[in-house]
Parts: structure tokens; C-alpha cells; sequence
């Protein structure tokens, strides 16, 4: 086909090839332009990695540590022309100083005033894209270095926690390997995982958490999620794309918004700077359920032989144990990073390596080792060409402890425990084998203090801790190359190739007498995970008429996941063996999948007098997951930005800056591999006997599925009062999720479970603000007050005619996607992911009961039978007791009705920085399973009046026994409705809404003086942050935030989760 | 400028990228098969996982809530507490209906049918269709009415409708005359070794198929009376005659092939032994192991704790003073490699035994029930003859008392024990606390009732089957 092409095209590209080829020759020719200065703050303090460039070209530098750049113009940009040069950088207003490109040498100086909101800085906004803030119609949020920094997070995602509004960044537990989920203006997929997509210096990195063993959910361990392979400390900034409407350039990959992520590049200014960070950080174990240390093991308050703790009164001299307190230790953790850059006019360079050091709060095995490397480098090679590389290399190395809904988890073993067993020491001196206290008071029989291979029912926590193994090991390298050309002024073209890899090598280790498989159990398992991404971009920038400017880009991204996970499970092991070799059954596992995509996008943008800023774009993508017919999708964006106070002339005196915008975009989420297809697979007891076996598929195949698509509106508005002392954001957001892909469940008379369809439907719709406020600004003192808020109303509007869909949990109580049950009337529209599980019978159902209390005759109505009984008011039985409902039902809801964040930070004396973060989130509502299952083993401290009489106690309701005085004891517990596991899941959902004293920051900065001179640094800083130190909360169980399984969709679960921690971290930071 | 941009960006990059989009459409081709899977499968290897999916089911939660609500075991701890109490909903049934429906259940044997016949393997068809009516028929006794006609068709039929009890009885009557036929034919590739209950022998499972004909014919003699009890004695009187025909689960040693019931000594004290039972068997003071009838010692091992060193079984609702998980776990039944019985020699005779009693011809009865006896004593290794010396001695309501009570004792955690209990209500038994009669059909799964609009909500649903309408009372 290139020969058709028409001969015109053929000669103009011939001509501009012959154009370009001539153009660095002719450059030779002339001398460059450098133009120098410094840049500080009103104080006249310098201000380091300011972005100074000429406008709308790619001339660009940065500051150094002293605020001083040096732009070098090549001679073949010397126009003679005018031109604006800007210093820019978050936090300041940008400067503006004309100037002319004459090919002298030029000295300019700024002096960057204040910017609360970042108006004027220069943000990332995808696809290479940068662009300065006021100019946006999309919300951004921004995290700089320094906020990064002082949070003194070892997880780049967790230093996003509290820093902006509708982004609720939660760590799993407080485990050193565990993960961290963020969310961004609520849930728009089901099968996606609603994380959004991270991009490291423009090339899209894996963020996946991948299940211990490919289990559907982490319910046995913590699992990290990748992104915390990126070392923080190389973070220079981070860009929150939130939604479609800022995020629609990623098409069918951005519709759960994307994280930005900048790293640190060397300084073009001729100096070389090294920087050293030493980090400490003790950490000490938050909230969890108190257990009870009066009564001991027995029933009906008699010492017998049984699992649970409902036995008699303990003697004051019996020794108890608070199995809770003796697990935990502080913990503690260290860090170093050493950091070298520099850089000239035509090269800079960024090395930086690190290492971290976390020993977890849970007295064993519970540890990790990070060590990173990398390295930044650009080297101009002609004057309009450049290549820039990025390489990052991340080793972690995790032990594990067991954890969540496992007899050979370490809390299960321990809350269950008996106050008056002594879990230490953990092994029987005399046979060596684990001692737990189901074992040695005889209720697994009589074998299992002898005979190593039988189930000790529970284990015991400390052999848990120190001799169950769970490790994981990855090797992780990232990078890319990058090509900028500038064939003329005009015209941009760059070309960014990246590639992700990483292996992730996990092995798993019961050893013989655990309680889950006594016979002991190894599993070694290694995931492959690579990522080719190639985006080429072009882009053409130039006045169409006088004030109107206009950029348009044209690009195509390239893209190939390959993901493989290969596994063996070896159960009954060998006594004494230590791997796969020395297990006598062997189940192997494995899985691969190929994801390929290609994206067209393009984007238009039009300044029209500096005030009146559109935007319009599409994206144009074809999956390899889409499969079927419709293989190709359209992604449109469009947004409009009026700065409404450049008609006032600019700062009015009291209202400096004014913006309207809107905007609106469409971005999606691709299917998981494979939906097209459906074949036989195998099962545990598939072959058997020795005789080879094949079972149908539970999924069955499903063609011509394509992208959710999600399709957001914004509109906001921006104002800035009083020389910026005053800021204010307030955005309002509609988004809806159409086509998303379900995997629908099916009738199980159909012979599957589940088919993947496109279908499912749900809405998120809410408020965001920001204020800042500087009430103090000068040399002595100035304090900053940043507080944001946000809301997600979400709406599950169609599930493609399934009533529910279980995210995780159990059947119990599951984090759900329930349709149309969650208010008074039947077709009230339930939140996402609510909590569903067991319930009692209550009035306003249409349920049937024995309300004449004759067993005899059939039950009826309960409504009919007590018209006044309030709707959801529980029903009491005859027995003055509640009934348990044969129907499962929503029990509650994990998400917020409000988020918001307050931080106060005051500078003193310019050294000396002080800042404390308050983060708020309120309507959440948890399920305690930790504790419906201490009520059954009566260990709870709760459960402490339930003991010996019992407690007596009226159930508020209607019905036949209401008002009734019964009794909640040990057989209200065991054999009632009254613990988690005999049907009361509704009794353990709490209101756990909190507020969180997120962090505290205290930076004690040593200038250029005499002590940093006699230490050999230029500076020195000196730092102490407290991280999660108090919660409020009325909830009960765990830090609240704690998720059992961690990063997945299905929020709002606990289930003998491993406890989340606070932080005390001292940070030296030098610099030369 | 403008024009610049044009022709930059229309003559130049637009061909491009038209192009571009072309060849990329090939990069993203859907994938034609999941390398994670296998895209055919045979008729042995459906046969094989369809056998093993069967027994894990046959001896899992159908086993354990039966013989719960049957007090034959107590629940002694967490969720069994409750069932025993008959406090289960439609989330406790989903494991059990959904794997009886979906890969390696029903839909493979279906599958498994028609790829037989197409390969003109009939005898081997015939003892499909044997495991595919005993699955439903089994279904039915349990739930009514199901999905059947309808069901297994998602194209055709995404909402499959619930076809009547009696329809779906009708249907396996009718596969099951199939298969005996397709069996006696013979022709085609045989299981083999693959069949491992009987390695392709189709007289076994012509007998087998007789039995369960028998048993299924049994199921409606309540609402139809005598009629069924002619077609169960003429069906019965050809099935399993011997323990060598016994139809069982098979297991072995291996980790995942072991007998559900398995459990290493007291490693699981969800439930034990019930009181009912062992007190049955036992014909003296409880506890006193020399009162106890043969079977006991190999049903049963000997309680710890408190109650070290007796066969003493848990009280059903009872919590106070009651030996709860102290009491018996089972014995041989609870081995690992224990073929817990799906269709047995037992049975058959039980079933002519009881049929004969109710037509009025004791001296078979007596026979027969002798004869089950022999069956139990082959499959026990144990010695029986007090007991078939009793039974010659019996007539009129105690004949059919015993009958009933020895089917009870010896088809101990077999699935047609309540189908017998819900027939005659016999043994009698006092229902668990609050409740006035014991529970005459399960719940539908969760997940059919929430996306199938044809099944009702729990609190809609019948309390019991058409083939069972009266409730047992104390």
C-alpha cells in the first residue's frame, strides 16, 4: 500500500526528511544561548528543582539545591523572537519574564511567591502530556517530594493515604509485607480490581496483587501489591488522575483513574549532589478484640474437656495469659538511601540505591528486606535530539505469618486459646512436638502427643510464628528509554519504550502436625509477570491567531502482558524433609496468559487569550481480550477551563484567581484473558485412582465481550482570595460504569457457575473540596492549613439480572454487589460492596414465623400478625430470643458516606517544620468476624458477663416474646444465634467510622552554616514522623482500615486479620 | 502554521496510522483456546471425575446433615450445632446442588451420554445413564421438584424451569430402564478400569439399577400406597443380591482420594455419635460395652475424656451434662479407605422386607430381613444370628418395626435413611428442641434461587416434597 501512495506525499515526505537531516548540520554552525539565574522564595530563600522552560518549547532545566539553572539554547533555536521564560514548580506561583532569543548570554532571577493549590505549577497528565495547572479542566491532585518524604512511608502508595479527597489509600494490615488498596472516587468494575493504573515516568507498571497461590483471595496471608517496588525516595511527584474525565487518554486501561509517578532526575546545573537518608522506625501494634482472662476452658461453667472457654471461674492464683499481648513486640525497621545526580547542559544523572530493613510487631518470622537500585540518565546528543534511560531494580525478600481464616493461622491459635493455657514454651520438651492446648487438655484424642501427624486443631501461635514459613522473594527491574525530537520548534516528536518484569518466588510450609494439614504441606510456587509498552507520540504546538494557542498530539501505544505462574503442592510430607522432594502426594499448577493491546489517541488543545482553555481527545483501543466481533473501541474526552478573573484584569486584591471548568471523558476496563473460550480442566479428585479425569469448566465461554466503559462528568470550580491566603476547590463529579464485565452467575442447573458478560451497571456521584489557608505568613512563622473532603454516593443500578455477587468473604458474611434490597422499599438501589450474610428475622421481609407459638400449626405472616411492629425491627421469638432469616441479607456498608483530611503545618524560623495530618472517614460499617467467633469460644472480653449465670438481657423488637428476659450465656453462644459462627453474622456488624491522627511530622532543616559545614554537608535534616498514631472509633475489632483480604474489591471484612501497627520513624537526611 | 499542521497531521500521519491500525488488528487477535485448559475431553475421563465427584458428594455435607437430622451423629460444635437443630439456609445447600449440577456432576455425565452413543458405546451409555438417574433421582427425594427437563441447556433454556417430583421420578424410571437396557446390549467400548466399582461389569449394575429402581418406586408408596410397594418387591427381587455387588464409594490412601468421614482421631469435633443410635444398639445399661450388639464396636470407638473408655453418643439439642464432643467418634466408617455404601445387597432386601410386610407376606419378610442381616454380617465382619434369630420370631407392626429399625442401623450414613424415616417414620424419634417434626426437604441453593426466577425464596418454599405431604410426629 505505500506504493499507492499519491506522489505528493512521497515528495513532501522526501523533503522533510531532507529537511530534518539538514537541520542539526546547520545548527553547528552557531553558537548556543545559555541563559542563568537563581530562583528563590519571598524570603529569598532558594528554591531547588524549579522547573525553568520557555514556553510552549521543549527548552527546559531545572534548579539546583542552590536555586540556581542554566538553560542552554542551541543555536538553532535562536529566533530573535520574544519569548516567556517560566520558573515553575509546586507550591509557588510561577514567574514570567520576557525575553528574547538573541543568542546572548542572558542572567534572569525569580522570585516565586506562594501558591497554595498549585495553580500555576506544571503537572503530568498521561501519554507524556504535561500541562500547567490552571489550564486544566480536570482535577489533578498533586503529592509532592516533600510530602512523600515526611510521610516516611516505605510503600509509595501509602504515601498517598490522607493527601487527597475521594482517594482512600488503605494498608491491609500492619504486617511488613503486607499490601496497600487504593481507591479513587469509588468502584467502577467488578473483575478489574478498581486499582487505578500506575505509570512510572511514562510507561505503565503492574500494580497487581497476585493471591498467595493463585488463591481467589489472600485470606491465609498478606500479599504486597507491586507498586511497592517503587522506592519512595525516588519519587520527585505524583499525579492523581481521578477519573475518566482526566484519565480518558489511557482508554480502556484508565478508567479507575491513574497514578502519575515522576522520579527524581539529576540537575542540569553542572553539580554533582549526593544525598544520604537515614531512616529508624519503631512500630507497635494498634487496636485488637480484647479477650476475657477470668473464666477458663469447659462449659456451662464445668472444667470438661472441650475447645471452648465456658468453663469456671479462674482462681486468683491461676496464672492467665493475655494471648493478644504476649504475641506482639515493638517492632522496628531501618532504612537507607544514598542518592548521587548531577548533570550538565547535555547530561544528567540520577543513581540511587537503597536498602530497608522491617522486623514486624508479631514475635517470629514475620520480616523484609528491600534493595533497590537505579538509575536516571539523558544525554542530549544533537540539539534537537535526546535519549533519556531509566532502570530500577528491586529486590524484596518476605517472611510471612500465617494469618486470617486458617487453623494454622497465628490468631486464630491464639484468641482461641484458653486464658489459662501457657502457649509457651511452644514445643512439648519431652517429645518435641508443637503443643497447643486443644492437644495437650485432650481434646484431639489421645495420639496427639505422640504421633506427629495429627491435627492439634488449633495451632499454637508461637510455633505458628517461628515454624510455620511463608516467604516470598522478587526480583523486580523496570525501566525505560526514551527519545525526544525536535525536527522544528513546533514539533515534538518522542518515543518511550518501558518494560516491566518481574518473578515473584513464594514457598509455603506447614510442617507435619499443623493443625490445617497435619500431615504437613509445602508449596512452592514462582509468578512471571512482563510488560512490553511502547508509546509513540507527536506533537505539533503553535498560535493559530492572535491569543489562540493551540497543541495537538497524535500517538499510538503498543502493549503485550505475559504472565505465567507455575506451582507444586506436595502434602504428607516426609518427617524431617524440608521441600517438594520429601512429599509423598504432589499437586502441580499451572497457568499462563498472553494480554496484547494497541491504543490511537489524540488530543487537541486550544488556549484562547491565556483565560479560555479547551480541551478535546480520543483514544481508540483494540484488545486482545475483547474478543469476538467488537475488537475496536472509542474512548472520547472533552474538557473547557474559563480563568474568569483574567476578564477582571487579574488579581482583583481580594480574588486573585477564578476558574469554572467541566469536563468529561470516557475510559474503561478490559476483560480478563480468556473469556471467549471454555474448555475441561482438572480438579484435585479430577483423575482418580490412578485413572486420568477432565471436568467441565465453571466459567463458560462467552463471546464478543468488550470494555466497561466508564463515563464521567465534572465540573469544578477554583478560587484563590487574598494574595493566595485563601483557597478553594470544590468539584462535583457524576460517573457511571456501563457494560461492566460481570462474571455472571448463572443457574447451577445450567452446569456452570458463572458466564462473563458485559452488563452490570453502577453509578458514583459525589462532592470534593480543598481549602488552604495561610492565617500566619512570614520569616518567623508561617502556617498552612490544608483540609479536603470528599463523598461517593455509589449505586449498584443492574447486574444483569443476578440478585447478588459475592466480591470475598465468606457465606456468612461476604463483601457483596447485592441489586435493589437496600432500603425500605424493594427497589432501593444498594451501595457497592455491602456487606450480605446471615440475619435474623425481622418485620417488613414478608417472612412467616411461629408467632401463636404452637409448633404444631404452620407458620404465618409475621407482619400480619404484628401490624405495628416497626419495618427492620428484629422479630423475638416465643422464647423471647431472635429467629434466624433462611435468607441471606445486606447487613451493612464498608464505604464511607464522607472522607476528609486536615493538615495543619507551621514553619518556623524557616528551619524548623511542624505538621500533623488528620484524616476522617465516616458511615462505615465492618463485620467483626474476630469477634462472632471469640463469642462462640467465649474468650472474648466482651463475652465475660455472659459467664457463669449468664447475662440477663431484653432483645429490642417485636413479636411474641418481646420483652421477654432471657439469658445470653454460653448456650446462647454455642448453640444460639448468638456468635459468629451459630448465624448471628448481623450482631458483628459495627459502625466503624473513624478519626485518625494520620501523621505527625517534625523536620529540623540545618542550613549552609557552620554545623553542616563542620559535618561535610551542605545541608542536614533532621526528622521524627509518627504515622497512624490514635484512632477514634466506636469500632471494636482491628484498626478499622484492616482488610482480611487485603487489596481485593470486597471491603469492610475481619476475620482474625493480623493487626495493623503505628510508627515512630527518626529520619537524617545529608546533603552535599 | 495551520496549514503545517494539516498536512503533518492528515496526509502523513493519518495513512500511518490507518495502516498501523491494520496490521495491529492481528496483534490483537482473541485467543482461539485457553492454554489452561483442555478443549476436548473423552468419555473415560468424564467417567473417571464424574465417579470421584460423586462419591465425595454421596459421603460429604449430604451424608453429614442426614445422618444429623437422622440422629444417627450429634452436632457438637460450630455450624453442625445448628444443623442438627435444623438451623440451615439456602447457603449451607449451595455446595451440594450447585456440584451435583455443574463439571464433573450431571452436566459431564449428560455430556459423557451423548458422546457414548455417538460413539455407539451403549452398554457403556447405559451405566452413565445408571449414575445420571441415581444423581437426580437423589435430588428429587431431597428437594421436590428440579430443574431436569430444562436443565444443562444454557442456550436453550437460561432459566431452567422446575419440573414436578413425580416428572423428574418418571424420567429416572425411565433412564434407568435405559441403562438396564443399553447394559444387557452391552456393545461398545466398556468402562473398564475405569469403572471402579465393578470394571465394566454390566451385571453388577444391571443389579444396581434394579435396587435403585426399587428404592425410587419405594419413595411415592406414601401418597400412592401398595401399587409402589408390587413395582419396588418385582424390581428389588432382581437387584443386589450379594456385598460383591455392592455399589460404593471407593477410595484409597492417597491424600485427596480418602473417605470424607476421615478424620484423624478427634481432629474434628463438629460431631459425633448420637445418643439415639447407640443407645439402639445397645441392649442394656448404656455405656456397658458387654450390652452392646455386634456392630457397635465396629461402628463405633470408645468415647475420652469424661467418658474414656465407653461408647456413649451425644443427646440431640442437649448441652448441659451431655457428652458433646467427649462422646464416640465413629470407627471403621471413619477409615480412611471405608467404601461407604451407595446401593447395597442390604438395601435390596431391606427394601423386600419391608414391601412384603406391608403386602401382607411376613414369612418373606422375614426372609429377606434375614437375608439383609447375612449382607450386614459380610460387610461387618461381624456376627449377626441374635439378631436374624429375633427377626424369625417377629410379625405384624414389630416386623415392620424392626425392618425399618435395622435399615436404620444398617445403612448408617447412607442418603436413603431419611427417604425411609420420611416414608414411615420409623424409627420414631423425638425431634430436636423448638420443633414438632423433623425437616422434610432441603432448601434450594443460594445461588440458583438468586439467579434462577423460577425457584422461590426459602420462606415460599414447600416445607415438604409431593411424595412425602405428612409430617412425622413425635
Amino acid at each position: 500500500m505505500l506504493l499507492a501512495l499519491p506522489r505528493y506525499v512521497m515528495v513532501a515526505r522526501a523533503a522533510l526528511t531532507a529537511l530534518i537531516l539538514l537541520l542539526p548540520t546547520a545548527s553547528m554552525a552557531q553558537d548556543a544561548m545559555t541563559i542563568t539565574g537563581h530562583v528563590t522564595d519571598e524570603n529569598g530563600e532558594p528554591l531547588a528543582t524549579v522547573n525553568v522552560y520557555i514556553d510552549g518549547t521543549d527548552l527546559t532545566t531545572l534548579t539546583d539545591t542552590e536555586g540556581a539553572y542554566h538553560l542552554v539554547i542551541p543555536a538553532s533555536r535562536i529566533d530573535q523572537q520574544q519569548h516567556v521564560l517560566i520558573a515553575g514548580v509546586i507550591g509557588f506561583r510561577s514567574g514570567r519574564a520576557g525575553i528574547v532569543l538573541s543568542g546572548e548570554k542572558l542572567t534572569q532571577d525569580f522570585e516565586l511567591h506562594l501558591d497554595p493549590i498549585g495553580l500555576e505549577a506544571i503537572v503530568a497528565i498521561g501519554q507524556g502530556l504535561t500541562r500547567e495547572r490552571r489550564r486544566l479542566g480536570s482535577t489533578v491532585n498533586s503529592i509532592s517530594d516533600i510530602d512523600i518524604e515526611l510521610s516516611a512511608e516505605t510503600n509509595a502508595v501509602d504515601a498517598i493515604a490522607g493527601k487527597a479527597p475521594n482517594v482512600l489509600v488503605t494498608r491491609s494490615a500492619g504486617d511488613p509485607a503486607s499490601g496497600t488498596y487504593i481507591n479513587i472516587r469509588g468502584f467502577k468494575t467488578i473483575t478489574g480490581g478498581n486499582q487505578p493504573l500506575f505509570v512510572v515516568d511514562g510507561t505503565p507498571v503492574d500494580n497487581s496483587t497476585r493471591g498467595f497461590f493463585g488463591k481467589d483471595s489472600p485470606l491465609y496471608t498478606v500479599v504486597q501489591n507491586r507498586a511497592a517496588d517503587i522506592n519512595p525516595d525516588d519519587i520527585d511527584s505524583i499525579e492523581i488522575l481521578k477519573g475518566p474525565a482526566g484519565s480518558a487518554i489511557y482508554g480502556s486501561a484508565g478508567a479507575n483513574g491513574v497514578i502519575l509517578i515522576t522520579t527524581k532526575s539529576g540537575s542540569q546545573a553542572n553539580a554533582v549532589q549526593a544525598d544520604v537518608r537515614f531512616a529508624y522506625t519503631a512500630d507497635d501494634v494498634t487496636e485488637y478484640n480484647d479477650l476475657q482472662t477470668s473464666f477458663g476452658q469447659g462449659f456451662g461453667g464445668e472444667p470438661v474437656v472441650t475447645s471452648v472457654t465456658w468453663g469456671p471461674e479462674l482462681d486468683a492464683n491461676t496464672p492467665v495469659y493475655d494471648h493478644g499481648a504476649v504475641l506482639f513486640q515493638m517492632g522496628n525497621a531501618f532504612d537507607v538511601n544514598a542518592t548521587l545526580s548531577g548533570g550538565n547542559n547535555r547530561t544528567t544523572y540520577f543513581f540511587s540505591g537503597g536498602y530497608y530493613r522491617n522486623n514486624g510487631v508479631i514475635r517470629g518470622n514475620g520480616k523484609l528486606d528491600r534493595f533497590n537500585i537505579r538509575l536516571k540518565a539523558s544525554q542530549g546528543f544533537l540539539d534537537n535530539l535526546s535519549v533519556s534511560g531509566n532502570v530500577a531494580y528491586t529486590n524484596q525478600a518476605a517472611d510471612i505469618i500465617e494469618q486470617g481464616n486458617n487453623t494454622s493461622g497465628i490468631l486464630i491459635a491464639a484468641f482461641r486459646t484458653p486464658p489459662e493455657f501457657n502457649n509457651l514454651p511452644y514445643l512439648d520438651p519431652e517429645t518435641g512436638l508443637q503443643r497447643s492446648y486443644r492437644c495437650e487438655t485432650g481434646v484431639q484424642g489421645p495420639n496427639c502427643r505422640t504421633d506427629p501427624k495429627v491435627s492439634r486443631g488449633y495451632d499454637n501461635p508461637f510455633w505458628v510464628a517461628n515454624e510455620v514459613e511463608a516467604t516470598q522473594t522478587v526480583n523486580r527491574t523496570f525501566g525505560n528509554v526514551r527519545v525526544d525530537w525536535d525536527p522544528f520548534g513546533w514539533l515534538n516528536v518522542s518515543n518511550v519504550f518501558g518494560l516491566d518484569y518481574w518473578n515473584d518466588a513464594r514457598f509455603e510450609m506447614l510442617p507435619v502436625s499443623s493443625s490445617d494439614l497435619p500431615e504437613g504441606w509445602i508449596n512452592r510456587a514462582s509468578f512471571d509477570n512482563t510488560i512490553l509498552d511502547n508509546s509513540l507520540w507527536i506533537t505539533a504546538s503553535g498560535a493559530l491567531a492572535a491569543g489562540v494557542f493551540a497543541q495537538l498530539t497524535l500517538g499510538q501505544n503498543i502493549r503485550q502482558n505475559d504472565f505465567s505462574r507455575l506451582g507444586t503442592a506436595g502434602i504428607n510430607l516426609i518427617e524431617g524433609g524440608l521441600n517438594l522432594e520429601a512429599t509423598v502426594d504432589r499437586f502441580p499448577d499451572e497457568y499462563t496468559s498472553q494480554v496484547r493491546s494497541v491504543g490511537y489517541f489524540g488530543e487537541l488543545n486550544l488556549d484562547i487569550r491565556d483565560q479560555l482553555f479547551l480541551t478535546g481527545g480520543l483514544r481508540y483501543d483494540g484488545w486482545s481480550t475483547f474478543g469476538g466481533e467488537r475488537q475496536w473501541f472509542l474512548f472520547p474526552n472533552g474538557s473547557a477551563a474559563w480563568e474568569f478573573t483574567q476578564l477582571l484584569g487579574g488579581d482583583t486584591g481580594i480574588l486573585d484567581f477564578g476558574k469554572i471548568r467541566v469536563a468529561y471523558g470516557e475510559a474503561g476496563q478490559d476483560p480478563p484473558a480468556f473469556s471467549n473460550v471454555s474448555g475441561f480442566t482438572t480438579t484435585f479428585r479430577s483423575s482418580y485412582l490412578g485413572q486420568e479425569g477432565l471436568v467441565s469448566e465453571l466459567t463458560a465461554a462467552s463471546s464478543g465481550i468488550g470494555p466497561e466503559r466508564t463515563k464521567e462528568f465534572e465540573a469544578g470550580l477554583d478560587l484563590a482570595f487574598v494574595d493566595s491566603r485563601v483557597s478553594l476547590g470544590v468539584v462535583w463529579y457524576d460517573q457511571k460504569t456501563e457494560d461492566a464485565i460481570l462474571e455472571l452467575p448463572v443457574p447451577p442447573s445450567l452446569g456452570f457457575e458463572t458466564r462473563p458478560t458485559n452488563g452490570a451497571e453502577f453509578r458514583n456521584r459525589g462532592w470534593e473540596f480543598q481549602v488552604g489557608l495561610v492565617p500566619l505568613r512570614g520569616r518567623g512563622l508561617t502556617w498552612e492549613i490544608d483540609a479536603h473532603g470528599g463523598t461517593i454516593d455509589s449505586e449498584v443500578l443492574d447486574l444483569n439480572g443476578a440478585e447478588q455477587f459475592r466480591l470475598n468473604g465468606f457465606s456468612d458474611a461476604s463483601a457483596s454487589l447485592v441489586k435493589d434490597i437496600c432500603g425500605p422499599s424493594a427497589d432501593e438501589p444498594c451501595p457497592f460492596g455491602v456487606l450480605y450474610g446471615e440475619d435474623m428475622v425481622k418485620f417488613g421481609r414478608g417472612l412467616s414465623a411461629d408467632v401463636d407459638c404452637d409448633p404444631a400449626t404452620p407458620a404465618s405472616s409475621i407482619d400480619e400478625a404484628f401490624p405495628d411492629a416497626t419495618p427492620g425491627a428484629l422479630y423475638v421469638g416465643c422464647d423471647g430470643y431472635p429467629v434466624a432469616d433462611q435468607r441471606l441479607r445486606v447487613l451493612g456498608n464498608p464505604n464511607p458516606d464522607w472522607n476528609g483530611g486536615v493538615r495543619n503545618t507551621f514553619t518556623i524560623l524557616e528551619n524548623l517544620r511542624v505538621s500533623a495530618l488528620i484524616d476522617w472517614r465516616s458511615g462505615i460499617d465492618m463485620w467483626n468476624g474476630t469477634k462472632g467467633a471469640l463469642f462462640f469460644f467465649g474468650t472474648h472480653a466482651e463475652t465475660a458477663e455472659w459467664h457463669g449465670d449468664g447475662q440477663p438481657w431484653v432483645f429490642e423488637g417485636d413479636g411474641p416474646g418481646a420483652g421477654q428476659e432471657v439469658i445470653r450465656d454460653d448456650l446462647w453462644a454455642v448453640a444460639g444465634n448468638g456468635s459468629g459462627f451459630t448465624g448471628g453474622a448481623q450482631f458483628f456488624v459495627e459502625r466503624a467510622s473513624f478519626v485518625k491522627l494520620r501523621d505527625v511530622s517534625v523536620r529540623y532543616a540545618l542550613g549552609r552554616g557552620p554545623v553542616s559545614r563542620f559535618l561535610g554537608f551542605s545541608r542536614a535534616e533532621f526528622s521524627f514522623t509518627g504515622r497512624n498514631l490514635i484512632t477514634w472509633t466506636d469500632y471494636t475489632g482491628l484498626d478499622p482500615e484492616s482488610n482480611l483480604p487485603g487489596q481485593s474489591t470486597g471491603r469492610g471484612l475481619e476475620y482474625f486479620n493480623n493487626p495493623r501497627v503505628r510508627s515512630y520513624v527518626f529520619q537524617i537526611n545529608l546533603v552535599r | 502554521m495551520r496549514t503545517a499542521i494539516r498536512r503533518a497531521g492528515t496526509r502523513t500521519a493519518w495513512p500511518v496510522l490507518l495502516l498501523s491500525v491494520a496490521a495491529c488488528s492481528d496483534f490483537v487477535a482473541p485467543p482461539e483456546s485457553d492454554p489452561n485448559t483442555v478443549p476436548d475431553a473423552t468419555v473415560n475421563q468424564l467417567f473417571v471425575a464424574a465417579q470421584a465427584t460423586l462419591f465425595f458428594w454421596h459421603g460429604g455435607f449430604p451424608s453429614q446433615i442426614n445422618a444429623l437430622w437422622m440422629q444417627q451423629m450429634g452436632g457438637t460444635s460450630r455450624q453442625h450445632v445448628n444443623f442438627e437443630l435444623y438451623d440451615v439456609n439456602e447457603g449451607d445447600f449451595a455446595p451440594i446442588w450447585d456440584g451435583a449440577y455443574q463439571g464433573g456432576g450431571l452436566i459431564d455425565l449428560k455430556k459423557a451420554i451423548d458422546m457414548a452413543e455417538e460413539n455407539g458405546w451403549i452398554g457403556y451409555g447405559g451405566v452413565l445413564k445408571l449414575h445420571l438417574a441415581y444423581w437426580a433421582g437423589m435430588l428429587a427425594s431431597f428437594l421436590g421438584d428440579i430443574p431436569f427437563s430444562e436443565a444443562l441447556q444454557p442456550a436453550e433454556f437460561p432459566q431452567p424451569a422446575l419440573d414436578p417430583q413425580t416428572d423428574v421420578y418418571a424420567d429416572v424410571q425411565q433412564l434407568l430402564s435405559e441403562a438396564i437396557s443399553d447394559m444387557s446390549n452391552g456393545s461398545g467400548a466398556s468402562p473398564g478400569v475405569n469403572d471402579f466399582n465393578f470394571g465394566g461389569d454390566y451385571d453388577r449394575w444391571i443389579a444396581v439399577a434394579h435396587t435403585l429402581k426399587a428404592r425410587f418406586h419405594l419413595h411415592w408408596v406414601e401418597v400412592e400406597g401398595n401399587g409402589r410397594y408390587t413395582q419396588a418387591l418385582s424390581e428389588a427381587e432382581q437387584g443386589i443380591m450379594s456385598v460383591l455387588g455392592n455399589w460404593t464409594q471407593i477410595h484409597s490412601t492417597n491424600t485427596v482420594e480418602r473417605n470424607a468421614w476421615w478424620r484423624d482421631d478427634g481432629a474434628d469435633d463438629r460431631m459425633r455419635s448420637n445418643d439415639f443410635i447407640v443407645s439402639m444398639m445397645n441392649n442394656g445399661t448404656p455405656g456397658n460395652l458387654e450390652d452392646d450388639e455386634p456392630r457397635a464396636s465396629v461402628y463405633w470407638r470408645l468415647a475420652t475424656g469424661d467418658f474414656t473408655g465407653q461408647r456413649i453418643g451425644h443427646r440431640t439439642g442437649a448441652t448441659e451434662g451431655d457428652p458433646g464432643v467427649s462422646a464416640s467418634w465413629i470407627n471403621v466408617p471413619g477409615e480412611m479407605e471405608y467404601p461407604l455404601p451407595i446401593a447395597t445387597c442390604s438395601e435390596t432386601y431391606l427394601i423386600i422386607a419391608e414391601a412384603n410386610a406391608a403386602l401382607g407376606s411376613e414369612a418373606a419378610a422375614r426372609a429377606a430381613l434375614e437375608d439383609a442381616l447375612g449382607c450386614q454380617e459380610q460387610w461387618w465382619g461381624v456376627d449377626l444370628s441374635e439378631l436374624k434369630d429375633r427377626a424369625g420370631g417377629l410379625a405384624g407392626e414389630a416386623l415392620f418395626e424392626e425392618i425399618m429399625k435395622q435399615k436404620f442401623i444398617g445403612l448408617f450414613l447412607e442418603l436413603e435413611t431419611w427417604n425411609d424415616y420420611k416414608r414411615t417414620c420409623l424409627p420414631a424419634r423425638v425431634p430436636a428442641p423448638g420443633h414438632s417434626a423433623i425437616p422434610g426437604r432441603w432448601l434450594y441453593s443460594v445461588n440458583e434461587r438468586q439467579t434462577n426466577e423460577n425457584v422461590p425464596p426459602p420462606e415460599e418454599q414447600p416445607d415438604r416434597n409431593d411424595n412425602d405431604p405428612a409430617p412425622c410426629t413425635s
